[in-house]
């Protein structure tokens, strides 16, 4: 992007004002005596106030569902377990970013693993995520049965790749999807780290 | 201070005092009256990658928690903008490698938007004018945060530049003056950018 700053003229100046609507009418004035002489004003003119709806069509509808968020409905939220905590590599990456996402997030990414079929350590190569998971039987059930949980399936994790004997692959992967729900009644004692505590 | 700028912090500053004695609905209207602006702040704000919605439920909980440490009831605006800045900048630190938690239905930046079925010529201007706002917006996105920053407000609730003036805690020529450099940026980009013959097709 340009580092560069040159100063700014007086026009671009009065066309940014009339765009934003804060051009009073001796400006506006002022801009159209202007453009009689240099039709190219209009044309600069024009093309800002396009560029300028463009602009506001696609923000407002990429944030469309963020300027709804509500206030959480209780005064004191519970926040998830602080991502200092020893943990797995993949886990590692994706509670971290759950962490700084928030809450949501947090069980959001924590419902990973839900379902997941924990396929084990086969010839001690398995990349199997192991580590952090929801304990299912301290969450009211309601709040995973929620209709508004929004799934997105996520690309399979490869776990090994091997060459068999007549020369063909096999590919072991395990399908992940990631769930989100939105929820006031989390509770950190969801989630449980089988290498923290005993169970 | 404009008198735009006096009735904003008053109004502020009483729902923050009746919301500190336990009010919720005070509360809410200070959170729903200025949330929008707020997704503004984080959109300008967050690192890519990052939900806004997410990022903005976790300023709604720091709203909750944090409001007692507000030491001026009249600052309530740029306190939040603090809030939203620090949201995003948690999420910045922590998100060093990508991973992706959108699961917005509006193209990702670099995405090119999916045509609709209609092959109508009226199908590809709206193709050719959404193609055109997304190549914009990803300019924007690219622009300095200081820069960005006032033209998404402008963009998302069409603020005042008093308004803009009084969250970022600037003087109005400053906003002005970075608008109007913002879109001078945006020119010389699209200009640059080879695809930019569709922009200004319809100049």
């Amino acid at each position: 992007m340009t580092q560069h700053h040159p100063p700014l003229s007086e026009v671009e100046l009065l066309i940014s004002r009339m765009v934003d609507h804060e051009a009073d009418a001796g400006e506006v004035a002022t801009l159209y005596e202007r453009a009689g002489d240099d039709p190219v004003l209009y044309q600069q003119l024009n093309q800002s106030l396009a560029d300028h709806a463009r602009l506001s069509a696609h923000v407002q509808r990429d944030i469309a569902r963020a300027v709804n968020v509500n206030l959480p409905a209780s005064g004191e939220i519970a926040r998830g377990p602080s991502s200092s905590q020893a943990k797995p590599a993949v886990i590692d990456l994706m509670w971290r970013s759950a962490a700084t996402i928030g809450w949501a997030a947090v069980i959001a990414l924590a419902v990973i693993f839900f379902g997941q079929d924990r396929a084990g350590n086969r010839d001690g190569e398995l990349n199997v995520p192991s580590g952090r998971y929801i304990d299912r039987s301290i969450v009211e059930p309601h709040i995973l049965q929620r209709e508004d949980v929004q799934g997105q399936p996520l690309e399979p994790l490869p776990l090994q790749t091997k060459q068999l004997p007549d020369g063909t692959w096999e590919i072991l992967w395990m399908h992940r999807s990631l769930e989100r729900i939105v929820t006031d009644e989390f509770d950190p004692a969801w989630i449980r780290d089988p290498s923290e505590t005993t169970q | 201070m404009s008198r735009e700028q006096m009735h904003s912090q008053v109004d502020d500053a009483a729902l923050v005092a009746r919301a500190r004695g336990g009010d919720r609905s005070a509360l809410e209207q200070l959170w729903i009256s200025n949330r929008r602006w707020v997704a503004a702040i984080v959109l300008a704000h967050r690192p890519r990658n990052v939900d806004v919605e997410d990022l903005m439920q976790q300023v709604a909980v720091k709203v909750i928690s944090k409001l007692d440490t507000l030491r001026d009831e009249g600052a309530f605006k740029p306190w939040l903008r603090q809030i939203a800045l620090n949201a995003c900048r948690g999420a910045a630190r922590g998100l060093r490698p990508t991973l992706s938690l959108t699961t917005s239905e509006t193209p990702e930046r670099g995405q090119t938007v999916a045509p609709p079925a209609s092959g109508s010529e009226h199908g590809r201007a709206m193709v050719d004018h959404r193609d055109a706002a997304a190549r914009l917006y990803r300019q924007v996105e690219s622009l300095p945060s200081e820069y960005a920053e006032p033209l998404i407000m402008r963009c998302v609730q069409e603020m005042s530049y008093a308004q803009i003036s009084e969250i970022l805690e600037l003087p109005i020529t400053t906003i002005e003056t970075r608008l109007a450099r913002a879109r001078r940026m945006l020119r010389e980009e699209m200009s640059g950018d080879t695809l930019a013959g569709d922009i200004g097709g319809d100049a």
